[in-house]
């Protein structure tokens, strides 16, 4: 038990230094570009033109207001600071707190990220238990079939097929937007066929390789019913691996938020980072980016955690 | 000067999992000049170590090697690397101790290409051949890949290997132990010709008593990193 | 179960083949389109007169806003994307094979820190970073293929450095030790061909991957600019135009889908080739 909890303390430092990391690197990353940022703010967000060419009074007024004045490694830790604090500064364009724009966007990618993921489920599950089931008949290559369609298939482009079928040609859901279950669906569908190209692909990989195992060559032998056996017994363990790829799942549902909600005028935190970036609002990217990375974490920590607990066969520690 | 290598209170340890083990722990010996000194001891009584060690592939603890008067344990990798040219090992495995993605061809150059001892193909090619001859090998071999030769040939094509570059003193780790029975006959006799016809230094590791009777000079018994005995 | 093994092992290898084949047909129809690339018309031909034309004899596969030919701009953006996703390819296994060898075969306190480094890449998600660095870089091109290799050589470097440990601890590389090779000659000679092979079937695998990523960036507007043809930054185009203009959108996403489904199923048959016991899946 004192194993389980060093583990998770492991993890969870290594996860906060993930997260530091990566803040500083996009600090890095966004201060040391190209352009001084003062000017930046003044152009695109200020004036809003690329041509505008501010006098040196200007600049050096936004400095003050910004808080620019410092080197980029003091403006960094101040940043640090202030954010463990729960402070992750103001945007440059609304001039609102960062964390409250962030928090007012969660629900809409939440909503998403769960809507897609249970259906990307239940379209995975079914696929994969059917394709090992009917191993090497039509059935098991038309799955593998979806399988291999949908990952090489760009989920942005997708996105638009859907909307020319059913909101332009069929006109039976909105093209875009926020706020009814019709809004919910396109976007849904466009995350969950890419995540359970892969997922029904782990499932049906992982049932073949239970099924070949010697307990249910036992069941087998013992003349238990083929229903029983892939149901009860083989599902089960071959659902354990699956959980795995939920989590790597995450990182590809976060970046696949990014695209979908812009495609589809969705007001998540994936819209959000992509505009930011537009008009480079640090503050913001650097909020979103800092969010979105501890969210990856957590997430692939519960998801390991509950790997382990599932299958007792898995140590701790190494 | 009879003593090709000279050992001096050798000692490695290693840290594991908290624990120290001690796998050479204090050992002096010589071994003279076309000597075979057989070093006997059971699996885990540090031998196999050992041998590396006097061959620097494991830097010791603490202790002196002496090869030909020099301290191996004082050089720099550079010395070194030139010096390995007349100390050589013959591993346990010989299915493991050819680069697997290598002709057999490669494999006995590779040392001669390194030290620069030959120069053009057909002087390489005759160098090989000659090679060839002294283990007991045919041309056919060269071709192949390691995979395609039995347990005793890949052995001969290690030896001559290892006496390409004109040895002084050779590290035999257990050279007969993986290979059947009919095989190790007639690799101990190749071995014991070479030594008469080059006039090699041996290290015998070994945990067969038999062998060591056969082969030996001088037997030193092994054990939990310990040298108990020269005979 | 010996018996039922082996056949289904053969039906297997045998589904994996075709698919190959099939991947290899869709590569060989690509090359030939950026070969026969110069014959269409041209790209970047403005003709304002025509546009938004549907397909027809004339053009295959429509005009755009500007009345440019889309199937030459597809045909056009094929040699883009497919160089430009060869060379972060290139540059990532390059990078992260030579990575993987050094903290592999060295260990000590350079491994540490790329373990490090590969645990923190590794933990986030692909795309978000490189959003944040080409949104940093400024859009382009260039930038979105520097994004893209800053992020591929991780697993390049994860995959041989796990090799590299296991192979160092083998006899033959002992023995070459043992006759006095250098460090760089064992590590290119001797380490190098036994590790690279898992690092191959990546890169096919990978290969896919980058033109996904390099389109995604395209279609953000963060990669290629206009007029540059480039399928991501033609969706992007083809985006505002969805309602009038159908074939502005829907045939450059179709040549994206086919060069990814391509790699995807040559990677496949690749690691079956290669690597038969690895039981990778995806690029990821």
């Amino acid at each position: 038990m004192s194993n389980t909890i060093e583990y998770v303390l492991k993890r969870l430092l290594m996860a906060i230094l993930v997260v530091i990391a990566t803040s500083a690197l996009t600090f890095y990353l966004l201060s040391a570009s190209p352009g001084d940022t003062a000017e930046i703010i003044i152009k695109k967000v200020l004036v809003g033109e690329e041509e505008y060419n501010p006098t040196k009074s200007e600049i050096q007024t936004v400095k003050d207001v910004f808080g620019l004045n410092d080197p980029a490694i003091i403006c960094y830790l101040k940043w640090l600071w202030k954010a463990v604090h729960g402070d992750f500064g103001n945007s440059y364009v609304s001039g609102l707190p960062v964390f409250n724009e962030i928090l007012v966007r969660l629900p809409a990618t939440a909503l998403l990220a769960i809507s897609s993921t249970i259906l990307s489920i239940m379209i995975a599950i079914p696929l994969g238990v059917l394709s090992a089931a009917k191993q090497n008949t039509v059935v098991d290559y038309a799955c593998l079939a979806y399988s291999a369609f949908f990952i090489a298939i760009p989920n942005f482009w997708f996105a638009l097929i859907l909307i020319l079928i059913f909101s332009l040609y069929l006109g039976i859901l909105p093209v875009a937007g926020f706020g009814s279950f019709a809004h919910l669906i396109l976007p849904s569908i466009t995350l969950a066929t890419s995540m359970s190209a892969i997922t029904t692909r782990l499932t049906r990989s992982s049932l073949l390789e239970v099924l070949s195992q010697d307990f249910i060559v036992t069941a087998r032998a013992k003349g238990l019913n083929e229903n029983i056996i892939l149901y009860k017994h083989a599902l089960r363990n071959a659902l354990i691996p699956v959980i795995t790829i939920v989590g790597i799942q995450m990182g590809h549902l976060l970046s696949g938020t990014v695209i979908v909600e812009t495609v589809f005028g969705w007001p998540g935190i994936g819209k959000l980072l992509a505009d930011s970036i537009e008009v480079r609002d640090i503050p913001m990217i650097q909020g979103c980016v800092v969010f979105i990375a501890a969210m990856f974490s957590i997430v692939n920590l519960l998801v390991d955690l509950s790997y382990r607990f599932l299958d007792p066969r898995v140590k701790y520690g190494d | 000067m009879d003593e090709t290598v000279i050992v001096d209170n050798l000692r490695v340890h290693f840290l594991l999992e908290d624990t120290i083990v001690k796998a050479v722990d204090g050992v002096s010996f010589h071994v003279n000049k076309n000597e075979t000194l057989a070093l006997i001891g059971e699996s885990g009584s540090g031998k196999s170590t050992l041998g590396k060690l006097l061959l620097m592939l494991i830097k010791p603890t603490s202790g002196e090697v002496y090869f030909n008067g020099l301290n191996l344990t004082k050089m720099r990798d550079r010395e070194l690397r030139k010096i390995r040219q007349e100390m050589q090992l013959i591993p346990q495995h010989p299915e493991d101790a050819l680069d697997p993605k290598w002709k057999i061809y490669d494999s006995m150059v590779e040392p001669l290409r390194i030290h620069k001892l030959v120069n053009g193909k057909s002087e390489e090619k005759e160098l090989v051949y000659e090679l060839l001859e002294m283990v007991g090998l045919q041309e056919e071999h060269l071709n192949r890949y390691p995979h395609e030769l039995s347990g005793g040939e890949l052995q001969r094509v290690v030896i001559a290997r290892a006496i390409s570059l004109n040895p002084k003193f050779i590290v035999c780790d257990e050279p007969t132990s993986m290979l059947d029975v009919s095989v190790q006959a007639s690799i101990i006799n190749l071995l014991l010709d070479l030594q008469k016809k080059l006039g090699l230094a041996y290290l015998f590791i070994t945990h067969d008593l038999e062998i060591a009777n056969v082969v030996a000079d001088r037997i030193a018994v092994m054990h939990h990193g310990k040298i108990h005995k020269i005979s | 179960m010996g018996i039922d093994a082996n056949i289904s092992f053969n039906f297997m290898r045998r589904y994996l083949k075709n698919n190959t084949i099939f991947g290899l047909a869709i590569l060989l129809f690509l090359i030939a389109t950026v070969i026969l690339s110069p014959l269409t018309a041209d790209p970047t031909k403005i003709d304002l007169q025509n546009n938004l034309q549907p397909p027809s004899l004339k053009h295959m596969f429509g005009t755009d806003n500007l009345g440019r030919d889309v199937f030459a701009r597809i045909v056009h953006a094929a040699k883009v994307d497919l160089t430009i996703s060869l060379v972060i390819v290139g540059l990532s296994a390059v990078i992260g094979i030579a990575i993987g060898l050094i903290s592999g075969y060295y260990g000590g306190i350079i491994d540490k820190i790329t373990v490090c480094l590969i645990d923190i890449f590794l933990a986030l998600p692909e795309l978000i970073l490189a959003l944040v660095i080409v949104g940093a870089l400024g859009p382009g091109l260039l930038n979105s293929a520097l994004a893209l290799v800053a992020l591929g050589w991780v697993r390049y470097a994860r995959i041989v450095r796990g090799s590299v440990m296991s192979v160092k601890e083998r006899q033959f590389i002992e023995v070459s030790k043992a006759v006095g090779i250098d460090d760089f000659n064992l590590i290119v000679k001797h380490i190098l061909p036994n590790v690279v092979t898992p690092a191959i079937t990546l890169a096919m695998l990978h290969l896919g991957h980058a033109v996904l990523s390099l389109a995604s960036l395209g279609f953000l507007g963060l990669g290629a600019q206009p007029p540059t043809p480039e399928w991501g930054t033609m969706l992007n185009e083809g985006r505002v135009y969805l309602r009038e203009a159908w074939w502005m959108s829907v045939f450059p996403g179709l040549a994206i889908m086919l060069t990814v489904l391509s790699f995807t199923l040559l990677g496949d048959g690749l690691r079956d080739v290669l690597d038969p016991k690895s039981r990778r899946l995806v690029y990821g």
